[in-house]
């Protein structure tokens, strides 16, 4: 091992994933190879159908490979049981969906402090979920519920939800892919700041071009291939 | 973590409220249903058990029929030296408030032309006058001679005999060689039961131990004061029964095998049965709206688990929601049974009618009681968690992807 590889806190080798529709195979992802270092700020691009959410459920340990592996921080994740890889993705992973997903019953602040409280009782994380409420801009609103928020509002939420474990990585799937051009420029500049801020290291995907734009990394998928990884 | 998924769970009751209202109404009911026949049922219960107290007294002392095959109730005549003795030592244990002895009698009853079968107890009428009884024409004594010489028949027997007050019938007893013996007809009584009123004769103790020549007895009933401490006042008159060298039985009246018991048994078996078809119910109708909870819920499960909860944890998470619905379920069922029984109550109860072989029905009123309170608690609450769990064990084989990409 060189210390190039020291740095990376995912490695993703040879994954690929196979679904069998009938006789027939589809192969979503094939032989992808890549690593991530600390703090990247990464966009995985390419057409529709061409492996984007898979690669990031695969890396975000919300599936499973057919072959090959996912190292994060050293742990091989698909190895691990239920329980374990839950608080894997609990401590260590954020995932931001493009269709928000949050909580229906809960308000925002409930729905930002969930992830605290799933494997700790103690409430002390006040502190910081008002700073990412300061962060997303939604101090005033912190007791509404998801239904009377707008789009963008719910997908800031679910940005500081993803964060506020402090997790190593976030795996963002078209976070901007049901909002309108203004507000997603908004959800890119929150999703940047705190890269800069927290060293946490993003890995999103989009076919937007503009949104493309905000990465230092782009990784180009074909058909499930990697094609291309342009820095 | 457990408060926030039972703060979650208690939302998740509220989501369709109508499914919620309706999963209530339906433990709420199967609770109120188990409150409300607990507490009639115990109505029942001591209502038996006081009629049997008060035909039996707390306590029977008896001899034990000899022979295999009887029974532990079959009993057979005994005698003792010393009646007054055993008497007085028995009424001197704490609470004792009568004893009073028995012999069991049977054989043919003969006015005018007519006979019919008897059976009756031959009793100290001074003590049980009004044991077991109603009478028809009350304490006005023929003569003071006939009171205590003449018999109480019960009123059907009466009737087919034609017997009124103040007549006199002959009684005919088969021992070795039979028997004849006339009393005065001093009352028409009506007992407990319609088939005793059809035999029953009640007669005065001393005359018929003459007739058969004897001073054998059947039993003796130990009534006390307050019905308590029955153990230890059984064990105390059996220490007197021993030191007087005597072989007889003590038993209480609700001791296993006695009539007592075999009602409250029959009552029991009834209530399992109605708990039974209750349990089912709550199961089906918590499984049914749980698994339908689950259904609506995929794509927010896949979420959860997307920041870290566990299968466990959604288990855990559903079986709580099962538990509050048990549990709100419960507490609506106490509000139905007790303003149910408390309107029931206020009008004078629920007419029972009569059973086939007794001729008044009665009102029965409902005694609200902790038992069935707390039965009903646990079935309601207990088959509530147990459903939700095995509804939620078809989530064990769902994958995140497959509940993210549910819609
Ligand atoms: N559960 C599944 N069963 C069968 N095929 C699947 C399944 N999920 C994805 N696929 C296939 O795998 C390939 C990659 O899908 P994926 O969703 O990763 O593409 P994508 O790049 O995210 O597309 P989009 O931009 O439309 O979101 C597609 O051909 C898709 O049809
Ligand atoms: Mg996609």
């Amino acid at each position: 091992m060189n210390n190039s590889d020291n740095e990376n806190i995912l490695i993703c080798d040879n994954v690929s994933k196979y679904y069998s529709l009938g006789s027939s195979t589809i192969e979503a992802l094939k032989n992808v190879t890549l690593s991530i270092k600390k703090a990247e700020f990464i966009a995985i691009a390419g057409p529709s159908g061409s492996g984007k959410s898979t690669l990031l459920h695969i890396l975000a340990g919300l599936d499973k490979p057919s072959t090959g592996s996912v190292k994060l921080l050293d742990y091989d994740i698909h190895k691990l049981d239920d329980d374990r890889l839950s608080k894997m993705r609990n401590k260590h992973i954020g995932f931001i969906f493009q269709t928000f997903n949050l909580i229906p019953v809960l308000n925002v602040y409930e729905n930002i402090e969930y992830p605290c409280l799933i494997y700790s009782k103690d409430r002390k994380n006040k502190e910081r979920i008002f700073l990412l409420l300061e962060e997303i801009k939604m101090l005033d609103k912190i007791k509404k519920r998801p239904n009377q928020l707008s789009g963008g509002e719910r997908q800031r939420v679910a940005i500081a939800r993803a964060l506020i474990n402090s997790p190593s990585i976030v795996f963002a799937d078209e976070p901007t892919a049901n909002l309108d051009h203004k507000t997603g420029d908004i959800i890119m500049n929150i999703m940047k700041s705190m890269n800069e801020k927290y060293s946490t290291t993003f890995v999103f995907s989009t076919h937007d071009p503009t949104i493309m734009k905000n990465a230092e990394r782009i990784i180009h998928l074909q058909d499930g291939k990697l094609i291309k990884d342009q820095s | 973590m457990k408060v926030l998924f039972l703060k979650h769970a208690f939302r998740n009751i509220f989501r369709n409220r109508f499914r919620s209202i309706s999963i209530l109404l339906t433990t709420g009911i199967c609770s109120a249903v188990l409150i409300v026949i607990g507490g009639f049922y115990d109505y029942l219960f001591r209502s038996v058990e006081n009629e049997v107290i008060a035909e039996q007294g707390h306590i029977k002392i008896y001899k034990k029929a000899s022979g295999e095959s009887s029974g532990d109730f079959s009993q057979e005549m005994w005698e003792c030296t010393d009646y007054d003795g055993l008497e007085k030592d028995i009424l001197n244990c704490n609470n004792v408030s009568m004893v009073t002895p028995r012999l069991v009698i049977s054989g043919l009853a003969g006015f005018d032309e007519k006979t019919a079968i008897f059976q009756g107890d031959a009793v100290v009428f001074e003590r049980e006058n009004m044991i077991n009884a109603i009478l028809l024409h009350g304490k006005t004594p023929l003569s003071t001679e006939s009171e205590t010489s003449g018999v109480h028949i019960g009123k059907i027997l009466a009737r087919n005999l034609g017997v009124g007050r103040g007549d006199i019938i002959n009684l005919l007893v088969q021992t070795d060689i039979v028997k004849g013996i006339s009393f005065t007809v001093t009352d028409v009584i009506t007992t407990v039961s319609e088939e005793l009123d059809r035999v029953y004769i009640k007669m005065p103790l001393k005359p018929v131990q003459t007739l058969l020549d004897t001073n054998k007895l059947h039993s003796m009933h130990v009534f006390l004061k307050e019905n308590k401490d029955t153990d230890a006042i059984k064990n105390r008159i059996g220490e007197i029964i021993k030191k007087r060298g005597l072989d007889l039985k003590v038993s209480l009246y609700n001791e296993s095998g006695s009539y007592f018991e075999e009602v409250q048994n029959v009552y029991m078996n009834n209530y399992y049965f109605i708990l039974m078809v209750i349990m089912i119910t709550i199961f089906f109708s918590i499984a049914n709206t749980i698994t339908m909870a689950i259904m609506e819920r995929v794509k927010e499960m896949g979420t959860l688990r997307s920041f870290g909860m566990s299968i466990r944890h959604l288990i855990v998470l559903f079986i709580y929601e099962g538990f509050f619905l048990g549990l709100f379920g419960y507490a609506f069922g106490i509000f139905i049974a007790v303003s149910g029984s408390t309107i029931i109550n206020s009008i004078g109860g629920i007419y029972i009618p009569p059973p086939p072989t007794e001729e008044k029905g009665f009102y029965a009123i409902i005694n609200i009681s902790l038992v069935p309170l707390f039965i009903s608690f646990i079935i309601a609450t207990g088959v509530s968690v147990l459903s939700s769990f095995i509804s939620t064990l078809k989530i064990t084989s769902l994958t995140i992807i497959d509940e993210l990409g549910h819609i």
